[in-house]
């Protein structure tokens, strides 16, 4: 899961930053509001995390202009304006959610899961691909009685490809939604943690839950590639 | 009047006292006018009866005939009531009408011919008017011419009772006594009715205000097309009141918030810091790391309360000024020292120009100091990049004129009063990295205050931001 995080505020957005990138997400984070609607319009996101009171653009204004181009990222605003107008306002203006300043991390990462449940479709916590179960809360990953221990990387991919389970996912895709721009390397390296999750979830004669479609991409298989 | 005048009561006094001012005039004048007709009235009379009676006095062969006595006596009902005497100039000797008696009429006179008026009394009791005139006997010898100072002089006196003339007017004076107090109390009745009614729409504006509950005490009176007019200003002006009671409540309200949310996200930043930091297990060096970061966040927070109370203080008048012999332009340098760090980032250079004979004051180094470092700070905090500040100092009619300008991206569209307010920021900025709290304006502007200078931002066309502040001399 990519996520956009336009923050100000040293501190927070260096906290965020590593804590989401710690549970498994990938993150662009910029303190400027000219810059963050940059990204937001030129990357797809799964959220966006955005401070109201940001240099250049102010956060409203960026949420606004995301609408009105028909951008439908689930956007969570962090403000320590609290009023009932000002969380009236934003929600009005687009916002998905409306966090008041001080929040706790556990609760910022809940409220960004919920979002990301949401746009894919899942309501609940665990996602369940066949015998595949991912509890997206603790990050714990069962095949039936067996449980799969995985880096965060793999975490990562393997959520993004559960959230989409049923359909083809593009290299492209999963380079875009879980890995960093920083990190450097190419879409190739998709398919190296493809292949090392791969492993790890199809065990003896397990049927293969995460499938090659050639030129095209991978699939999750929901009926346990039965 | 007590002390809870009633506007009832000062009209009702006022508009009696002067109704009966105008009925007391009325009635004065009115009698008066009166009064005077009767007694131009008899004095027509006299004058007339009295000028036929002295041509009726003649001198024919050296003896005096008083022809308008033997008239009198003549006639039984004049013989009654004439009454007339005549003088001689000469002997003094006088003759007198029947109707005198044994009373005298006074004896008074004008120039020869003229004849004079006089309200008199006699026998004691009865009141007079009286006409006199001193004449010349008439000559009645057709033969022989008298020289002027033969002919003997007399003083003609004839009076006309006013017993009359005294009914009417003490008739008149108790009819015109009741016709005013008759008006006085009708005029008085009308009156209390009509400023009543009048004072009916302040009654019920007054009930209107004293019926609103607690949570509608801001809104404003509406009036109806139809509410008099002399109200409509005092309604104008209580709505305007509220709306400026209004404003200052906003600001309050403003200023809470925003010292709320100065201190929150610094507070938000500690909290995750520290949530971050317990999420696993450590090295020591990195624990030293965030602790560092929430040390760093600390101290900020620690500033901005520190700048809060301190504006507090000032706002509350609660500082006390520490008097000390200060050189400003020394100030101006140290202040500008300290941000070396800011402006080497910046790329940004002073331009001084500090011509003030009188930058050695006695004023309070700690608030001069802060008032100084703000102002640079503020404009090199918002100064284009690469751009030079300039910082100047010149003497105006017994003011030290300070005048700190930098060059900003935009034209100042905002009202400049606003730059003043606690966390105004024109452009929604929060700088924290850089140790602002959003209050070093509303601070600089209540230490001008209290040391008696003025700061403003100045008008200007340009992409210029000018702060002045203008500092009484107090020179040692």
């Amino acid at each position: 899961m990519r996520i956009l995080l336009i923050e100000d505020y040293t501190p927070l957005r260096e906290s965020i930053t590593e804590h989401l990138k710690d549970t498994g997400f990938a993150v662009d984070a910029t303190p400027d509001g000219n810059e963050g609607l940059k990204f937001a319009t030129s990357h797809k996101y799964d959220a966006i995390v955005l401070d109201l009171m940001v240099p250049g653009i102010d956060g409203l204004k960026i949420l606004t202009e995301l609408r009105k181009n028909g951008d439908e990222t689930p956007i969570i605003i962090t403000s320590a304006l609290d009023s009932m107008e000002n969380r009236v306002e934003g929600l009005n203006a687009g916002a998905d959610d409306y966090l008041i300043k001080p929040f706790g991390l556990p609760e910022l990462l809940a409220r960004i899961q919920a979002q990301t449940r949401k746009v894919y479709g899942k309501r609940k916590a665990t996602i369940e691909v066949g015998d595949l179960v991912v509890d997206l809360n603790s990050k714990r990953v069962t095949r039936g009685k067996r449980e799969i221990v995985l880096t965060k990387r793999e975490y990562g991919l393997l959520e993004y490809l559960t959230y989409r389970a049923g359909e083809i996912v593009s290299r492209q895709e999963i380079w875009e939604h879980v890995y960093q721009d920083a990190e450097g390397g190419s879409s190739n390296a998709v398919d190296v943690y493809v292949s090392y999750l791969r492993k790890k979830l199809n065990e003896g004669n397990e049927p293969n839950l995460l499938q090659t479609r050639r030129g095209q991409g991978y699939f999750l298989d929901p009926n346990d590639g039965t | 009047m007590g002390p809870n005048p009633s506007i009832l009561g000062r009209l009702l006094l006022g508009t009696g006292l002067s109704i009966l001012l105008m009925v007391l005039m009325g009635i004065v004048i009115v009698y008066f006018s009166i009064r005077n007709s009767f007694i131009e009235q008899i004095d027509v009379d006299l004058k007339s009866t009295a000028n036929l009676m002295v041509s009726e006095l003649e001198t024919q062969g050296g003896n005096v005939y008083h022809e308008w006595l033997l008239d009198i006596e003549d006639d039984p009902t004049r013989a009654l009531d004439d009454l007339a005497q005549a003088w001689d100039v000469r002997t003094g000797q006088s003759v007198k009408s029947p109707a005198l008696g044994p009373r005298e009429l006074p004896r008074f006179h004008g120039e020869l011919n003229q004849p004079v008026f006089l309200d008199a009394t006699i026998g004691g009791d009865q009141s007079v008017r009286a006409i006199g005139i001193l004449v010349n006997a008439v000559p009645k010898d057709r033969v022989i011419e008298v020289p002027d100072y033969e002919i003997p002089q007399f003083v003609f006196v004839l009076a006309a009772s006013t017993r009359q003339k005294d009914n009417a007017l003490r008739n008149l004076r108790q009819t015109l006594i009741l016709v005013g107090l008759g008006t006085f109390v009708l005029c008085g009745v009308a009156i209390f009715g009509v400023i009543n009614q009048s004072l009916v729409p302040l009654k019920d504006l007054s009930d209107r205000l004293d019926a609103r509950e607690d949570n509608q005490l801001g809104r404003p009176i509406v009036i109806s097309h139809n509410f008099p007019m002399e109200l409509r200003g005092l309604v104008e002006g209580y709505n305007h009141l509220l709306e400026r009671i209004e404003g200052v409540r906003k600001r309050e309200r403003d200023f809470s918030y925003h010292a709320a949310h100065e201190l929150r996200t610094p507070l938000s930043g500690i909290k995750m810091v520290t949530e971050l930091a317990l999420t696993r297990e450590r090295s020591s060096e990195d624990y030293q790391n965030r602790f560092q970061k929430v040390d760093t966040i600390a101290d900020g927070m620690k500033t901005t309360v520190s700048r809060l109370m301190q504006f507090a203080r000032l706002q509350g008048g609660n500082e006390v000024l520490v008097l000390d012999r200060i050189d400003l332009h020394e100030l101006l340098d140290t202040a500008w020292k300290e941000l070396s760090q800011k402006t080497k980032e910046h790329k940004l250079s002073a331009k001084w120009k500090l011509n003030s004979e009188h930058f050695i004051q006695e004023n309070d180094e700690e608030l001069l100091r802060i008032l100084v470092s703000n102002l640079i700070d503020n404009a090199a905090s918002y100064a284009e990049e690469g751009s030079a500040i300039k910082i100047e100092t010149s003497d105006e009619k017994k003011h030290l004129i300070l005048t700190i300008s930098n060059a900003i991206p935009e034209k100042l569209e905002e009202d400049r009063e606003r730059f003043f307010e606690p966390f105004y920021r024109a452009d929604k900025v929060r700088t924290h990295g850089e140790g602002h709290s959003g209050i070093g304006l509303s601070l600089c502007k209540e230490i001008a205050l209290t040391i008696g200078a003025i700061i403003n931002i100045a008008p200007t066309d340009e992409k210029i931001f000018e702060a002045q502040v203008s500092i009484p001399f107090s020179d040692l």
